[in-house]
């Protein structure tokens, strides 16, 4: 080719270059400590360094992350795996990609003087939770329990109003509010102690996945990255950034937070295998027993949905 | 063709068309995208498969509609009388019941769950909110609004209060009533619904269908979803037909409305 | 002299707050048994000249009388027809007629007697179970006529009741009030824009200037009773009508 042609050519291309391809993210939650990886890779320039420009949008009581990521509203989109594998056997077109907790958070609430000890203490008792919960689903037929469920109001009002009260809740968020409204610090009937290990995961859909593999390679690495340096460093850029996304957030509360992830190894995962190189990992091991679980106990039709259609490593590190 | 008959076939036709129109925009679609439009064949059988327990949520439904609906055709009869009384009492309270009326439901709902419990107390409660409006403001306009030559007619007759109340204002208010009647009655089972969402229950025998909806668009059931939809219009025209029912045995005899054309 | 007259104003004024005055300086009598009309240009006040007899609204000034009672008091038995046939349309023919005697608590069986002789009178004795909007206007204004007299009234005040209808039933009803005034005696107050309606029905004519309101003349009609369609043809009577039709354009503004 002609020499000067190359120039433009050049020209064009360092333009190109210098556009970072954009990402949209839909949180599942208005912006708090879980999100902290998304937070401190921005705030870091992470995102920036992989040529991505990565948008947060915070979600809310009302956060419709399946339906906004499945019809391409949002790119990625943060969701508990077990939720997405009911959706995804319904034909929602998604592809999870990354781990956000190896553990997911969810449980229920328990008051500290309540009656409620164990799982099968919740016979006949009433929960406050979204109504479809798979995990109380699963206690139901695990446990062979009846359980009357009041739909969720995401207020601890009626929580802190009945010493036996029961809400679902997050592990990491909740605590904090009821303590700080006066209550005494509740127990949590977690789902790893019932045997339900579930994921909070990052999901996509598949066109997405399809069409910009690069970038979401790139997207990965800098979420892990940006993960590891919020627990491990300072997490103050993130904290910072957290702050001016959602003004409910104080340090204390994101402290309590983040010590909790830390505490119960969520992002490294609490198995023996645990660790810095577990962060963002998806097992496909785990995915077939969970698939398997949830068939036998009829909360999965079969043969609707298998681990290799749901979930993608390709994307890790 | 004989005309009752058009106007029985002119409703199918149309519906035959739009089912039509539904399947092909359901296959148009992309394969990534088909889940956004469940085909006519998959909500059916999602009504088939989900059947009795959208008919356990629909009587669940129909409890709370009913018994808020019927609270607020109770409690506004008696603010209506209240209010005909007089301007003053309506400048005094009318602000306050916009402000009721206007108070988004899915605010209402926590504290009504606070105060009267989830469930089908809430659910009642809330409906009654929702339907009790429309009911006061048609049923007091009725009451205030009589022919001003009726009420000389019953002072040139030396009528008393109560006389004018119960032999003139309360039967010259009935179409009004039954106005509001019939907005109320279309909107309870939508009011019922959206309570169910935000306080409902699945105590006794499973949610209504509002809060089988939550479950079923969380779980991404589309087709379900459709269904219930559906049963929820259902709803809303079996009360509706009887709300006609009652506004037609009462006011046919006489009322203008109810007249025969020849169209 | 005469017996004491059903109706008797003595220099009666009317206004409304501090408007215009609608009525000025109103003095006339009617004797037992007259049949009165009130004639004149829109805005001479008329309709409020019946309504301060009936004592719906209170003079401004000036006494008036209803058979030796001042106006608007509960004894006189004074009985009202509007412009419109004004009945309840969710209630039947028959209770329609019954609606003052119910207002007065009388007994459902002498209620029942009185509304079938008067619907017999008015000739709409097998309408008894309709419902107003099945019956004409004709019929409805019948009805009305039925249900003042219900109570039986001394004095009946009818302010322009047939201007709605057309003219073949409005002659009719011209026959059959007098019928009716015939058989019960009572002394009648006929407010009307139709000269050819005044003449016929009236003893005497009374007629009104506007703004204020004042009494321009009072014509005597001294055609005889009874009247019938036959009376319509009479010269004398052609003649009165046209006379007073003159007297009512003096009064009348140009144009």
């Amino acid at each position: 080719m002609k020499s000067y042609l190359w120039l433009p050519l050049l020209f064009g291309a360092v333009l190109a270059a210098d556009k970072p391809a954009r990402i949209t993210v839909q949180l599942d939650w208005v912006p708090e400590p879980e999100h902290g990886g998304f937070y401190q890779a921005q705030a870091r320039g992470y995102f920036r360094e992989e040529g991505l420009e990565v948008i947060l949008l915070p979600g809310g009581p009302g956060a419709q992350v399946v339906p906004s990521v499945a019809t391409g509203k949002a790119d990625v989109g943060q969701a508990d795996d077990i939720s997405t594998l009911l959706q995804q056997a319904e034909g929602l077109p998604l592809v999870q990609f990354a781990a956000v907790f190896q553990d997911d958070p969810s449980g229920i609430l328990v008051h500290a003087d309540s009656s409620v000890r164990r799982f099968e203490d919740l016979q006949g008792k009433t929960v406050i939770a979204r109504p479809g919960w798979p995990f109380l689903e699963f206690l139901k037929r695990k446990y062979d329990l009846s359980v009357k469920v009041v739909a969720q109001n995401f207020s601890s009002a009626a929580f802190l109003g009945n010493k036996e009260a029961l809400q679902q809740g997050y592990y990491i968020a909740e605590p904090f509010h009821i303590t700080q409204a006066g209550g005494k610090m509740p127990r949590f009937l977690s789902t790893w102690d019932a045997g339900f290990r579930g994921y909070a995961v990052l999901i996509t859909n598949r066109r997405f996945a399809r069409e910009r593999p690069a970038d979401l390679r790139a997207f990965t690495r800098a979420y892990i990255r940006g993960w590891r340096d919020y627990l491990e460093g300072d997490p103050s850029p993130a904290h910072t950034a957290l702050k001016q996304a959602n003004a409910q957030n104080t340090d204390a509360f994101m402290d309590f937070s983040r010590r909790m992830i830390l505490g119960e190894k969520l992002v490294t995962g609490r198995d023996a295998d645990g660790g810095p190189a577990k962060v963002g990992r998806l097992d496909p091991a785990r995915y077939t027993a969970q698939i398997a679980t949830l068939e036998e106990l009829g909360l999965l039709k079969p043969g609707k949905v298998t681990a290799a259609a749901a979930l993608t490593t390709e994307f890790l590190p | 063709m004989p005309r009752p008959n058009r106007r029985l076939l002119l409703p199918v036709v149309t519906g035959l068309l739009f089912l039509g129109l539904w399947q092909g925009m359901h296959l148009y679609l992309s394969d990534d995208l088909r889940f956004l439009l469940p085909s006519p064949e998959m909500v059916w059988r999602a009504w088939e498969e989900h059947g009795a327990l959208l008919l356990r949520a629909t009587a669940n439904t129909a409890q709370g509609a009913l018994l808020g609906f019927s609270l607020a055709v109770a409690v506004s009869a008696g603010l209506s009388l209240l209010l005909s009384l007089s301007a003053s009492v309506r400048s005094s309270l009318y602000p306050y019941l916009m402000a009721l009326q206007m108070t988004p439901l899915p605010i209402l709902a926590p504290i009504c769950v606070i105060w009267v419990g989830a469930g089908l107390r809430s659910v009642a409660l809330l409906t009654f909110v929702i339907a009790f409006f429309p009911l006061v403001v048609n049923t007091t306009q009725g009451l205030i609004a009589t022919d001003r030559n009726l009420v000389e007619l019953f002072q040139l007759y030396r009528a008393r209060r109560w006389q004018q109340l119960l032999l003139l204002r309360i039967p010259a208010a009935l179409p009004y009533f039954f106005t509001g009647l019939r907005i109320a009655a279309t909107i309870s089972p939508i009011g019922a619904v959206v309570a169910e969402m935000n306080a409902g229950s699945s105590a006794g025998d499973g949610g209504g269908l509002g809060f089988q909806a939550v479950i079923f668009a969380s779980q991404a059931k589309y087709a379900a979803l459709f269904a219930t939809a559906a049963t929820t219009c259902l709803l809303g025209f079996a009360l509706n037909a009887a709300v006609l029912a009652l506004s037609w045995s009462a006011l046919h005899a006489w009322h203008d409305a109810y007249e025969r054309t020849d169209r | 002299m005469s017996p004491s007259p059903a109706v008797e104003l003595q220099a009666v004024a009317k206004r409304f707050g501090d408007g215009p005055p609608i009525l000025e300086d109103i003095s006339l009598r009617a004797q037992p048994g007259e049949m009165v009309s009130v004639l004149g240009p829109s805005g001479c006040g008329k309709s409020t000249l019946l309504r301060l007899i009936a004592g719906l609204t209170p003079a401004s000034a000036g006494s008036l009388r209803v058979e030796g009672r001042p106006a608007g008091d509960p004894a006189a038995s004074v009985a009202f027809v509007f412009q419109e046939a004004t009945l309840l349309p969710w209630l039947s023919v028959r209770a329609n007629v019954e609606v003052p005697l119910r207002l007065g608590g009388a007994a459902a069986v002498d209620r029942a007697s009185t509304s079938s002789r008067l619907l017999g009178l008015v000739g709409l004795g097998n309408r008894g179970d309709a419902y107003p909007r099945q019956l004409s206007g004709g019929q409805r204004m019948r009805v009305s006529l039925a249900r003042a007299l219900s109570l039986s009234p001394r004095l009946l005040l009818l302010d322009e009741p047939f201007g709605a209808l057309d003219e073949m039933t409005r002659e009719r009803l011209n026959e059959e009030l007098l019928a009716l005034q015939g058989a019960g005696g009572w002394t009648g107050f006929f407010v009307t824009h139709s000269v050819a309606e005044a003449v016929f029905l009236s003893h005497r004519i009374l007629i009104l200037s506007a703004h204020p309101g004042r009494l321009h003349k009072e014509v005597p009609v001294p055609l005889p009773h009874p009247r019938t369609a036959e009376t319509r043809l009479q010269p004398d009577y052609l003649l009165l009508v046209a006379q007073v039709s003159r007297q009512l354009r003096a009064v009348s503004p140009a144009g």
